[in-house]
């Protein structure tokens, strides 16, 4: 949080500073939000279930504890530096509390077209959404497919406090190749998503009380083939970080509330992806892996069998059309396996728990009304089937196998 | 039952034909661009690439000012031909460029008359009209 501030300061400094010496360069002394960019959004969204608390603590009876709200500074100051931030705050049931965070804040200084750099807080290019998958206002959809973009795994690949190198790269009669490869460290909240995901794979035996992360590469790579709209891409993220935790009962010798560190190297995420626009329709596939392999400190050997070792996997198919200037209708079926060795969950099974937690299929049907040009209107309907990303502490008189989530939610961007 | 499925069907249908509207007849267009600009001729592929935020700079070293119009017909013909894309998309493109802090949009006029002006004005310039809006003092880019 401090290297955030940090952060956050020098840039707002430097957009405030900048922006004054390019105002009394171009006259204007008065004004110098002449020559800064303000954009911002703010949503609140609805969330009810007729089973099972999803995302948020009370869905069955339907929660406003949904909503969003963002807002950049940016500025030109040479035709080839660019400095900006963004602050931003969300409430997702547990999540975020409408706590403002810096959601990016960096330099971007582009040498040439096929080669520029970025400094400071960048936002991860994994598959073809993360980089945005916080405004609302570029998709038909309320929720993207939880499958790729799984909320629980927000904080550790939205963004990364570091250097990114990217560019574009004209390829004739080929299309066009744009690359981003980052390197720096990121903050995981140790009451955010990755912490409840840490904890549900130790079914709960220990509780996150933070995160140190080391190092984190991204790299992304998207070919812009010669069929106009067609796009396809591949990135990876790998991040290595350690965990420090309290045991929640006493384990053998191991007394209740011991602070124990368990190490991850190397969390791996990928993402495979395509996306075709012609006219006004938009399809897109993608394909997502997270392989975790968490080592459980040594004085934990021969007492606790539980497996830290997890790859899960996702993907999905979308739809969307635009049948008029205020009216898009999209579709989409996406499928989680929360682990790739047991599909079927027969190894749940044998640990006493239901089988559908092994999965999650979601079928959503999504409206989408531009009432102007500032304000959209959303409903969503998700016909479910398993419940692999149903919270656990939620839910905890055993959820259902099959279920249905509304969301409606309105936005304003500006 | 099949009564019903039909009558379904043609609500459907009559649905889809309201909302889809009719077509948009697209105006002749014309790329225009700054004196200081030394191409005479533009590939399609690179109006695209300048559009789309990949192609930032002349062959001279320029910077490249992108202007375009908000809306209306001139507009559509153009994303649509030239940019074989939508104005929804085109837009979208943009907005994802503020929200990630990597990009500056084009500069957005609502008269083309207006365009032709900063097109007219500023080093580097390139913009669109209608062939049959004047645009004195720009130069008109063949598109190949």
């Amino acid at each position: 949080m401090k290297k955030s501030m940090v952060i956050m300061t020098a840039v707002l400094i430097g957009i405030l500073s900048m922006g004054n010496v390019q105002a009394q360069a171009q006259g204007d002394v008065s004004d110098v939000l002449d020559s800064v960019d303000i954009h911002g959004f703010i949503s609140q969204g609805y969330l009810q279930s007729d089973d099972n608390n999803y995302l948020a603590n009370d869905t069955e009876d339907g929660t406003f504890q949904f909503n969003e709200f963002g807002i950049n500074f940016a500025t030109q100051l040479t035709d080839e530096l660019r400095l900006g931030l963004q602050l931003f705050a969300r409430d997702l049931g547990d999540l975020g509390n409408d706590e403002i965070e810096l959601d990016w804040a960096f330099a971007d200084y582009r040498w040439r077209d096929w080669a520029g750099l970025r400094v400071g807080k960048i936002k991860m290019p994994v598959g073809l959404y993360n980089e945005f998958r916080d405004i609302d206002a570029l998709r038909t959809s309320i929720l993207l497919p939880q499958s790729v973009y799984a909320d629980s795994l927000r904080d550790v690949y939205i963004a990364l406090e570091g250097v990114g190198i990217y560019g574009h790269i004209p390829c004739d009669s080929m299309g066009r190749l744009s690359y981003q490869v980052q390197w720096g460290t990121s903050n995981i909240d140790d009451e955010g998503g990755a912490a409840k995901n840490v904890e549900r794979m130790a079914m709960g035996a220990i509780e996150a009380k933070s995160f140190d992360v080391s190092d984190g590469y991204v790299g992304s790579l998207q070919w812009h083939t010669p069929l106009q709209g067609l796009r396809i891409g591949g990135s990876l993220v790998t991040v290595d970080f350690k965990v420090d935790a309290a045991m929640t009962a006493a384990l053998g010798p191991i007394p209740r509330g011991t602070l124990l560190t368990f190490d991850a190297e190397d969390l791996t995420i990928y993402a495979l992806s395509a996306e075709y626009a012609v006219g006004d329709l938009l399809v897109a596939v993608e394909y997502s892996r997270v392989d975790i392999d968490i080592e459980a400190p040594d004085i934990l050997a021969g007492i606790i069998p539980i497996e830290l070792s997890k790859e899960s996997e996702g993907y999905y198919a979308s739809a969307s059309y635009r049948f008029t200037d205020w009216f898009k209708l999209g579709a989409y079926y996406s499928i989680y396996y929360a682990d790739v060795d047991d599909r079927d969950g027969d190894d749940l099974e044998q640990l006493g728990l239901p089988d559908h937690r092994a999965w999650l299929k979601d079928l959503a049907l999504s409206t989408r009304f531009d009432i102007n040009d500032y304000w959209i209107f959303k409903l969503e309907g998700h016909l479910m089937d398993g419940t692999a990303t149903v919270s656990m502490p939620e839910n905890p008189n055993d959820a259902e196998e099959d279920w249905f989530l509304f969301a409606a939610k309105l936005t304003f961007t500006f | 039952m099949k009564a019903r499925t039909i009558i379904v069907a043609m609500w459907g249908i009559m649905l889809f034909s309201l909302l889809a509207g009719a077509p948009v007849l697209a105006d002749e267009v014309v790329v225009i661009a700054n004196q200081s600009v030394v191409a005479d001729s533009v590939t399609q592929g690179t109006v695209s690439d300048i559009y789309m935020g990949s192609k930032t700079r002349w062959e001279d070293g320029e910077t490249i000012r992108v202007a375009m119009l908000k809306e209306g017909r001139t507009h559509e013909a153009f994303v649509q031909d030239l940019l074989g894309s939508t104005p929804d998309r085109l837009k979208n493109f943009w907005v994802k460029a503020v929200f990630t802090g990597t990009g500056t949009p084009p500069k957005v006029f609502k008269t083309e008359a207006d365009l032709v002006k900063y097109i007219a004005g500023t080093r580097g310039a390139i913009g669109y009209v209608a062939s049959s809006t004047p645009h004195e003092g720009a130069k008109v880019l063949a598109v190949r």
